[in-house]
């Protein structure tokens, strides 16, 4: 009886770290990234993509839609990252997408937009003034295409690596008078019932009575979300185990730093993609596809203070997470691409340079943000739409045509 | 020695002083084409000039002159 009882105590031993060791594995598969460097201008992380890129025709119906943002993202940006990481004849992953535009950024009240108001354009289809957000100038609130997409039945997520209440991801989940009521823009992002939204700002949840808090009240938003269904996480080993259909990822108390131990943008929008597609597949309240929207929020801040290895290498980790979105939409056939930036930062030019991109001199004509145009790239099905010149306000216009929603934009009831 | 005084100017702008500089009273601060101006509260010697993303606010610090 003992010794039956030993074989069996071992056979159980033995298949516990089986079924250990294979679900370790199968967790960590597709998260073969290179692991994010302390050095803040370290660009190794990059993997050059190749020359050309081929897409197949794809079918006229859109299911879902990934619209990334590179903040203070110019052609020039991206210009310099691509010299800097593939010589001056390559391409970084969103120049290889077939259809390319410009789109030209001015607010309601100033040629210069800023992120705000630019967000808000993008998100709602209407101007608005510089640090307003979800609203016209007068007030009116407008619904923005995330909030168009999940009244159709999509399932919706937003990734930063800024605060999540920052001026460009609340305007996808907010509408408040000034982008400065980042604790009312936290309210608003739960009370909306967004599924995935990664990013930093944990300060914005705690309550004052944490020393953490950037809250003036006892709101214990953490807790408010739990009780809403959200899974809340604050790492990077935890989101790879995390699933939907409700996730609260805030990986630092203030903005993301982009370095090492916190997941990479590239791995934070993968896993969203993963848990928005599994709870569009699996939950009949979602059924119909997924709207995510990604910023690379520090381009404008490696810009802001005219520092070009540090735009060069936050330009490199939004491309990469373009290369994961692009992945997937050719995996699913049925995924529209859009990848486009709210504004310039820092007017900058490249004056001269080597062709290997090695010497490159840099202009900056400012500090602060300019008026000119920013590309636009896209794939997919009814990505034609994206091609030509026009005005920010149309990228949600032509999002809710390619979804099949009649009216954008669209002022709140 | 008194603490310099700081002034707080949105990010979408630029800022048209640097370290060093000495301003007056009233001078503006920003770039001409910035739209809303931004005088300096007094007249002093630029101290530093930082960029703080989370506000998207560049953080200007004036020392009096003696």
């Amino acid at each position: 009886m003992t010794k039956r009882s030993n074989a069996l105590t071992r056979t159980l031993a033995v298949t516990t770290i089986v079924i250990l060791v294979s679900s370790v594995l199968f967790a960590t598969q597709g998260f073969n990234y290179p692991t994010p460097r302390t050095d803040p201008n370290d660009i190794s992380f990059y993997r050059a993509p190749a020359r050309d890129r081929s897409y197949p025709a794809e079918p006229a119906r859109v299911r879902n839609v990934i619209l990334l943002i590179g903040d203070g993202m110019g052609l020039s940006q991206v210009s310099l990252a691509r010299m800097k990481a593939v010589g001056s004849e390559g391409k970084l992953n969103m120049q290889l997408l077939p259809v390319q535009g410009l789109i030209r950024t001015h607010s309601a009240n100033r040629l210069v937009t800023d992120s705000a108001a630019a967000g808000t354009a993008l998100a709602c289809g209407v101007k608005t003034n510089n640090g307003m957000i979800g609203m016209t100038p007068d007030g009116t609130p407008y619904c923005n295409i995330l909030q168009l997409a999940q009244a159709r039945g999509m399932a919706t997520g937003l990734v930063a690596t800024s605060t999540i209440s920052h001026a460009t991801p609340a305007s996808f989940g907010a509408c408040v008078k000034s982008r400065k009521m980042e604790p009312e823009i936290a309210e608003q992002l739960i009370g909306n019932r967004i599924n995935v939204l990664f990013g930093g700002g944990r300060k914005y949840f705690l309550p004052k009575s944490d020393p953490d808090s950037g809250r003036k009240d006892d709101r214990n938003l953490l807790a408010e979300a739990e009780e809403a269904g959200y899974t809340v996480i604050e790492s990077a080993n935890q989101l790879r185990w995390v699933h939907g259909p409700r996730v609260l990822g805030l990986f630092q108390v203030d903005a993301l730093t982009t370095i090492s131990p916190e997941p990479m943008l590239v791995e934070m929008t993968h896993r969203a993609i993963t848990i928005l597609d599994e709870t569009a597949t699996d939950s009949r309240k979602y059924g119909r596809g997924f709207f995510l929207m990604v910023e690379g929020s520090q381009i404008d801040w490696a810009c802001h203070s005219n520092d070009a290895e540090a735009c060069v290498r936050q330009t490199l980790l939004f491309d990469e997470a373009v290369r994961q979105a692009v992945d997937f939409a050719m995996a699913d056939g049925r995924t529209l691409v859009v990848v486009t930036a709210d504004h310039e930062t820092g007017g900058l030019t490249i004056p001269d340079g080597n062709l290997q991109g090695d010497e490159v001199k840099v202009h900056w004509s400012t500090k602060g943000h300019s008026a000119s145009p920013v590309p636009v790239y896209a794939v997919g099905p009814k990505s034609e739409l994206f091609a030509g010149v026009y005005d920010n306000t149309e990228i949600p216009q032509k999002i809710a045509r390619a979804l099949g929603i009649r009216q954008c934009p669209q002022a709140k009831k | 020695m008194t603490a310099p005084h700081v002034i707080r100017i949105d990010a979408t702008q630029s800022p048209a002083v640097g370290a060093g500089d000495r301003v007056r009273r009233g001078q503006n601060l920003c770039t001409e084409d910035a739209g809303t101006p931004c005088p300096s509260p007094i007249s002093g010697q630029v101290q530093e000039v930082r960029f703080d993303p989370a506000q998207h606010e560049f953080v200007i610090s004036i020392s009096a002159l003696d």
